[in-house]
């Protein structure tokens, strides 16, 4: 069914002062208008966002003695052996919990299409860890999975374990953390696309006779899979970017974000922080037009 | 009970579910409200607010929440006044470059945060900007204006043309005619943004660590130096506090929309 696009980005919703768009003179008046209106704002994140955005460009590319440019610093971080850990690191623990979220995600969302006593109650945890401060999140998983918090406490009661396990500070326990914060980004994505899935479809192939598996496996998923990689991606980009989690709970396991916050506030190097800032706002951009781009092809306009 | 092991198996995974989910805040009021808590034991020992006195006592827990919500309520302000009129023009005005000018907006909320708090801070630092409640609303307005600018822009979007001019036609003004028809029809969205606003601001810890100084600390903030000095419990009743506002928030926000409406998420890391 085609509607009419209240898609942002799309020329929409102009008609209350429409004579003016017959009038050459009128049109312009209209766009001058309407551009002093966005002024303001664009001044603001002009001077807030844009400037320090190309002030930490310029420091990456800045010697840290003496005048003219240098590309030093991207070279110690990318040329580095700990330079590349840092990256492999924070890759290597985004795919995790992403792959992980996702598998999580899928049966969550499944399960909240029907309505049942308690539904608001499951949306409201799933809301939850993207809705609190991180920093809140990361201090309760801390002190859940700590030797001696609840975790560790019951699977010695039940003798699952006979030694508390370790899994604060450990690269598995971080990505359980932020398997935890960050997969409601999955699950929102996932949820919309199984809105936009006609019921129809799943109850054709049903009453043919398929089991519920089967219309799983080749009716579902088929049109759930952009919906599931643009969550991937969402979720990717989530984990990517964490802060809070790994500065609490990283221990020796400093991720891209928190490893630029200690260059830059303890080791006082603002120019490598620079260049590590600048290679991270590079590769998230490119993931988020890469997200951008699959959600489009997603949309059925 | 059709099939007894599938039910079961169903409700095993949702109280698994349930409990990974809520364990950890779980986790932090018992650390909040318990004292004498260690070794293997399940619960504190004892119950008390202690922590929160020491909160108030030790770390000025009456001037942090003050600055927090001072800074909270300069953001909200500076946010909606900064967005109203842009998401007027984005959403009934045919501009060029449209979309540019939305993608410039959005791109705040793109890219993590910390790859531009480097910068922020450098230049605040420069022009004394920063350890002030105006700065640091200031560099949360960075964050609360994309925001606000997508529900506003929807909202005004949505508005009925013909009731505008239904109110022109009836011989209103334009000043009636805003405070008559315009305000009344925009006013769930200005709520919206204005929310969305406060809870992105009171709930920021990576910018406002790299701008904050001794007479700006705010919730969290003052949760990371608390656990930074060991004090675990005082971190957990400063958390309580904390969380409060997006606890209320998403109680109200899941009574009006659904969650798979609110793709595009909440907030950073």
């Amino acid at each position: 069914m085609m509607v009419p696009s209240r898609r942002l980005g799309s020329v929409a919703g102009w008609s209350f002062d429409s004579p003016a768009r017959r009038l050459p003179a009128g049109q312009l008046r209209h766009v001058a208008t309407g551009a002093l209106l966005a002024c303001p704002l664009m001044i603001f994140l002009g001077a807030a966002f844009y400037y320090p955005l190309a002030y930490t460009t310029v420091e990456s590319v800045t010697p840290t003695h003496g005048a003219g440019w240098t590309l030093a610093h991207y070279g110690a971080f990318l040329g580095s052996r700990a330079g590349l850990g840092v990256l492999a690191l924070t890759l290597s623990l985004s795919l995790a919990a992403t792959v992980l979220s996702i598998l999580l995600s899928l049966p969550l969302a499944l399960l909240l299409r029907r309505q049942f006593v308690g539904r608001r109650a499951l949306q409201f945890l799933m809301m939850l860890p993207i809705t609190i401060p991180a920093l809140v999140g990361a201090l309760g998983l801390v002190i859940l999975y700590d030797r001696t918090g609840w975790i560790n406490v019951v699977l010695l009661r039940i003798h699952v374990l006979t030694r508390p396990m370790v899994i604060d500070y450990t690269i598995p326990g971080l990505v359980l953390f932020y398997v935890w914060m960050f997969f409601p980004y999955g699950g929102l994505v996932i949820m919309s696309g199984l809105g936009a899935i006609d019921p129809a479809l799943e109850e054709a192939g049903l009453v043919m006779g398929a089991s519920p598996m089967v219309v799983f496996r080749w009716v579902l998923l088929p049109l759930l899979s952009s919906s599931l990689w643009a969550g991937a991606v969402m979720i990717f980009l989530q984990c990517f970017g964490a802060f809070s989690i790994p500065l609490i709970a990283g221990g020796n396991f400093q991720p891209i974000g928190v490893k630029i916050y200690t260059v830059a506030n303890v080791f006082l190097d603002w120019h490598q922080a620079s260049a590590m800032a600048v290679v991270m706002g590079v590769i998230q951009a490119s993931l988020v037009i890469a997200y951008q781009s699959i959600a489009r092809t997603r949309r059925p306009t | 009970m059709k099939n007894l092991p599938a039910t079961l198996l169903r409700g095993g995974s949702i109280l698994g579910f349930v409990l990974f989910i809520s364990l950890p805040l779980v986790m932090v009021l018992l650390e909040a409200f318990g004292a004498d808590w260690f070794g293997m034991r399940m619960l504190p020992a004892k119950w008390t607010l202690r922590w929160f006195m020491w909160a108030a006592q030790t770390v000025d827990l009456k001037g942090v929440l003050t600055n927090t919500i001072e800074i909270a309520v300069l953001a909200t302000v500076f946010a909606l006044v900064l967005s109203i009129p842009a998401a007027w023009a984005i959403a009934r005005y045919q501009l060029p470059l449209k979309s540019l000018l939305i993608g410039a907006i959005l791109f705040p909320r793109m890219i993590p945060e910390i790859t531009f708090a480097l910068g922020v801070a450098r230049i605040f630092y420069a022009i004394h900007l920063t350890n002030t409640a105006i700065g640091i609303a200031f560099a949360h307005v960075i964050l609360a204006a994309p925001f606000a600018v997508l529900v506003l822009v929807s909202t005004f979007e949505g508005m009925d043309s013909r009731l505008l001019e239904a109110g022109t036609v009836m011989g209103c003004g334009p000043f009636r005619l805003f405070w008559l028809v315009t305000l009344p029809l925009a006013l769930p969205g200005l709520v919206a943004a204005a929310l969305f606003s406060f809870l992105a601001s009171y709930n920021d810890f990576v910018l406002t660590l790299m701008v904050y100084g001794a007479d700006t600390v705010t919730l969290p903030v003052q949760t990371y130096l608390s656990l930074g000095n060991g004090y675990l419990s005082v971190a957990g009743a400063i958390s309580t506090i904390l969380l409060i506002p997006s606890l209320l928030f998403l109680l109200g926000m899941l009574r009006m929309v659904s969650p798979e409406n609110l793709v595009g998420g909440l907030k950073g890391a």
